[in-house]
């Protein structure tokens, strides 16, 4: 049934749909939303869950991979610091091989105190073993979801779930809100194979001498390796059921365009719109729309570009002392495979601030025109 | 995953341990300051599983009148409830009524045992008296009630107004009490019966009260219109229709004094209370003191008599002399001296004077009284002396119902095995009494204490059972392990084993980790030791 909610409504009503049967979260805005709605939701016996009220984010982790551990699915959202509350568990459960679902609701690192959008924080946590996702419609927003809890108890490897605060979060939209037997029927029960059991106590996550660990990471290494399969065909799953269909790189207006943007959360959906309009003044510009990060989609990127196209990345995020992540990603990716592209990095719309289609217009005047620098940051609508 | 294949319940993880939990009751501090000796926490805890029967049951293993108690009690239990601090004591008074309200409406009579040869004397028939006779016959021993009055009560029906204590409710729980037990009314010891009449009874208990008014010790106490304020209580509750339509003087500061003032007031007096020191010193109890304030009767403090005289024109004169306080005296109280010269004159119609009680002894020579208030029998016919108990307020506690309760039930105890040829040892208390350190307070939410009290009270009663239910449900159950399952539900190395009775802690796999321990909402539980146990 179609019904016009919010970003972190669809959120909620995914978690639901989804029989989850522990959430633990610590209200932060703009994620707060979605742990209200769920608490409700528990509250009033409408999902037979644990709603676990904790005192911080790294308790609700924590609460989570005690959860998870026993077999349960489970769900947290967070947003900023939060999430880096949670970093050090991020990697325990990633470690433990526990497929917990959190959405992260993009929103800047402080300080200075903030509560608007950029992609910082998530991105920061790229290097903890969990798959990442980044979605540009509440639609989206809440198909990622049905299909990450099946990815991650496949995979047995976590997954978070981005979109941006605010811009996502507290926008309405029409969504597609699937029935409870049809999500039944794509997410069965989850069955792990190994769980906590009082009556056979066995260890989990215990001490490992250095002539194991390595192994251990060597088999979640593998998993990330086999993630872009069983993505691929979860999604393709979907498809079938629900007929909506995501891909990780998605091509718009690419087959002849000279100048190429890669974008990734609301802002895609900007620069989509200002791509279409270039086109009906015959700029042969096009879109590729990035919406996983983990595991990187290397393949996809490189299928997806043309020889001589002029490539800009679009990063609504920092990692000062080189630039932003995606650009980094994105050259690593094409230097590993031999790729002598050039990639141009605009650093747009940190804190909050609106990426308009007079900014896209720029980078693709500036991705035209030669007038950009391949050497350094090209800052969007910076302030001197 | 890093998973262990096989079973790790060989590793005895309790071998780590550096401190052990140790499950022990602290007695909480309601218990330990109720004169009664009642198991407060233990009904108000099966109060609030709904089971009143049994929280009847219990409470009357100390005080077999929890209806009386529940309105006549001064509560120190609730004075000393952890929760006072935290937003609002128990309401343990209502929650006491409303357990004696529901066994005079529901109660079975009880099945008694049969009597043995065994037959005891109770002269005295007030709380002491009753209590003690209550839990003889309980004991299959026969008991025979000899009271002066009409009917059975003492102090709370002559002495308690019925505003405080209907009399309806009180005669029918003395009814309950005194089942199965014979009552001889009109009997006055060493008028209408003597110590030779007593020689048949295996044990005596002696509990006459202490019913003589102490003199005030001025000039003109016996001038007509002065009187004893226990003896006008006493005809009031008698049924005597008296009108009081002038102005009454009373002089005191007790409970006594509150109560002949409020029931002068009430028979149409224009009331003056005239008390020595200041209303903190007075010792009536403090909820007296707040009803007699809230009445229309007139406080004079720091004034004590001096003389009282009729003028030739028949008016009843008092002359008072004004006060200080000094020095503290020996009850701590600070002392009322004298202002040189200060005088000034009350007239009135009634001067009632209720300046304390003492016990009569008449009927008996050679009594002595000893400078700590007790009193020494060993003079009197050896015959009885031999199987003479005292209790009530001939011994030296303070004189309130609940003490009075208690030495009958600790005289019916002693009387027992002193007929058995036991020696009697009163049971021992715990120890250690749980405090506000005991009480892990995360797991209580404070209530609007007044928005909660309009909402479970209503005239003084608390609203009906769920009211009684959730006032009973704020209980801490300081010290007590009320099963909450907390130490079950908490410990990660699922090492608390639940038992018909309690818990107990699998020592192979318990740490010593101490969760249990601080996650004990009520402190039954600590940590103990240094090395494993």
């Amino acid at each position: 049934m179609r019904q016009v909610i919010s970003g972190n409504e669809a959120t909620s009503l995914a978690v639901k749909l989804a029989r989850v049967a522990a959430i633990s979260a610590y209200p932060i805005t703009p994620q707060t939303t979605i742990s209200e709605k769920l608490s409700e939701i528990c509250g009033s016996g409408e999902l037979n869950a644990k709603f676990v009220k904790v005192e911080s984010e790294h308790s609700a982790m924590a609460t989570l991979i005690g959860a998870a551990s026993t077999g349960v699915r489970t769900f947290t959202a967070t947003s900023a610091q939060g999430l880096a509350l949670m970093h050090e568990l991020l990697f325990w459960a990633s470690g433990a091989r526990l497929p917990i679902v959190l959405v992260d609701v993009n929103r800047a690192m402080a300080a200075p105190w903030t509560i608007w959008c950029d992609q910082t924080d998530s991105l920061a946590q790229r290097d903890t073993g969990w798959l990442q996702f980044y979605c540009w419609s509440n639609q989206e927003i809440f198909d990622s979801i049905i299909c990450s809890f099946k990815i991650a108890e496949e995979l047995l490897v976590p997954c978070m779930v981005c979109y941006d605060g605010f811009f996502s979060s507290h926008t309405y939209e029409a969504v597609d809100v699937a029935g409870q037997s049809e999500v039944d029927r794509f997410l069965p029960p989850r069955k792990a194979e190994y769980f906590l059991d009082t009556k056979n106590p066995q260890t989990f996550s215990g001490g490992t001498l250095p002539g194991y660990f390595m192994e251990f990471r060597y088999k979640l290494q593998q998993a990330f390796d086999r993630a872009h399969g069983v993505i691929d065909r979860t999604y393709g799953e979907f498809a079938e059921q629900f007929g909506r269909k995501y891909d990780n790189i998605e091509s718009y207006f690419t087959d002849d365009a000279e100048a190429v943007l890669v974008a990734s959360g609301s802002a895609a959906s900007t620069a989509l719109h200002t791509v279409r309009k270039l086109r009906l003044d015959g700029k042969k510009v096009g879109l590729l729309r990035i919406r996983q990060l983990r595991p990187f989609p290397e393949q996809a990127l490189i299928d997806a570009l043309k020889p001589g196209q002029q490539l800009g990345v679009l990063d609504r995020n920092l990692s000062p002392g080189t630039g932003g992540v995606f650009t980094q990603e994105i050259r690593a990716a094409l230097g590993r495979q031999g790729k002598n592209q050039p990639v141009y990095e605009f650093v747009a719309g940190l804190g909050g601030r609106d990426i308009t289609e007079n900014d896209i217009k720029t980078i693709f005047a500036m991705l035209g025109n030669g007038q950009g620098d391949l050497t350094q940051i090209n800052w969007v609508g910076l302030k001197t | 995953m890093a998973v262990s294949r096989a079973s790790m319940s060989w590793n005895k993880t309790g071998s780590w341990r550096s401190s052990t939990p140790l499950y022990r009751d602290k007695l909480p501090p309601c218990n330990y300051n109720c004169p009664a000796g009642e198991n407060i926490r233990g009904y108000i805890d099966l109060v609030k599983h709904d089971k009143i029967e049994e929280a009847f049951a219990l409470l009357t293993e100390a005080n077999p009148f929890p209806a009386v108690c529940g309105r006549v009690c001064y509560h120190p239990c609730e004075a000393n409830c952890s929760r006072h601090s935290f937003d609002s004591e128990i309401r343990v008074r209502l929650l006491e009524k409303f357990i004696g309200d529901w066994a005079i409406e529901h109660a079975k009579p009880a099945t008694l045992p049969e009597l043995s040869a065994r037959n005891v004397a109770v002269i005295g028939g007030g709380p002491a008296g009753l209590a003690a006779a209550y839990y003889l016959r309980r004991r299959g021993i026969a008991v025979t009630i000899y009271d002066q009055n009409n009917l059975p009560g003492g102090i709370l029906h002559y002495g308690i107004p019925a505003y405080r204590l209907g009399k309806d409710i009180l005669q029918t729980e003395i009814q309950r009490v005194t089942h199965g037990c014979e009552f001889k009314a009109n009997m006055k010891f060493g008028a209408d019966f003597t110590v030779g009449d007593l020689l048949d009874y295996d044990a005596v208990f002696l509990a006459t009260g202490a019913h003589r008014s102490k003199n005030m010790r001025i000039v003109g106490e016996n001038v007509s219109g002065v009187e004893s304020g226990l003896d006008f209580l006493k005809q009031v509750n008698s049924g005597e229709k008296i009108v009081l339509d002038g102005k009454v003087i009373v002089i005191g500061g007790g409970n006594t004094a509150c109560d002949v003032a409020r029931t002068a007031y009430r028979l149409g007096g224009k009331v003056t209370l005239v008390y020595r020191r200041t209303e903190q010193e007075m010792p009536a109890f403090a909820e007296e003191i707040e009803q007699l304030k809230s009445e229309p009767i007139k406080l004079e403090f720091l004034a004590a008599p001096e003389r009282i005289e009729r003028n030739t024109d028949g008016e009843l004169r008092c002359v008072f002399g004004r006060m200080e306080l000094g020095q503290p005296d020996e009850s701590g109280r600070r002392r009322p001296v004298p202002l040189d010269d200060a005088k000034f004159t009350l007239s009135a119609d009634r001067i009632f004077a209720a300046v304390g009680e003492d016990p009569d002894l008449s009927f008996f020579q050679n009594i002595e009284q000893s400078s700590d208030g007790s009193y020494d029998f060993s003079g009197i016919d050896s015959r009885l002396a031999a199987k003479l108990v005292i209790g009530g307020d001939l011994l030296p506690n303070p004189r309130t119902v609940p003490h009075a309760v208690a030495s009958g039930r600790l005289a019916a105890q002693k009387i027992a095995a002193m007929l058995n040829g036991e020696k009697f040892a009163p049971p021992e208390l715990l120890v250690e009494i749980a405090g506000p350190e005991d009480i892990n307070y995360q797991y209580f939410t404070r209530i609007n204490a007044v928005k909660w009290t309009t909402e479970i009270i209503e005239n003084g009663h608390l609203t009906g059972r769920e009211a009684a239910l959730a006032e009973a449900n704020r209980c801490f159950s300081c010290g007590v392990c009320n099963r909450c399952d907390n130490c079950y539900n908490f410990c990660p190395d699922l090492a608390v084993i639940k038992t018909p009775t309690g818990y107990q802690t699998n020592l192979d796999y318990c740490k010593g980790c101490g969760i249990c321990a601080a996650e004990c909402p009520g402190g039954s539980l600590r940590m103990k030791g240094n090395s494993p146990a």
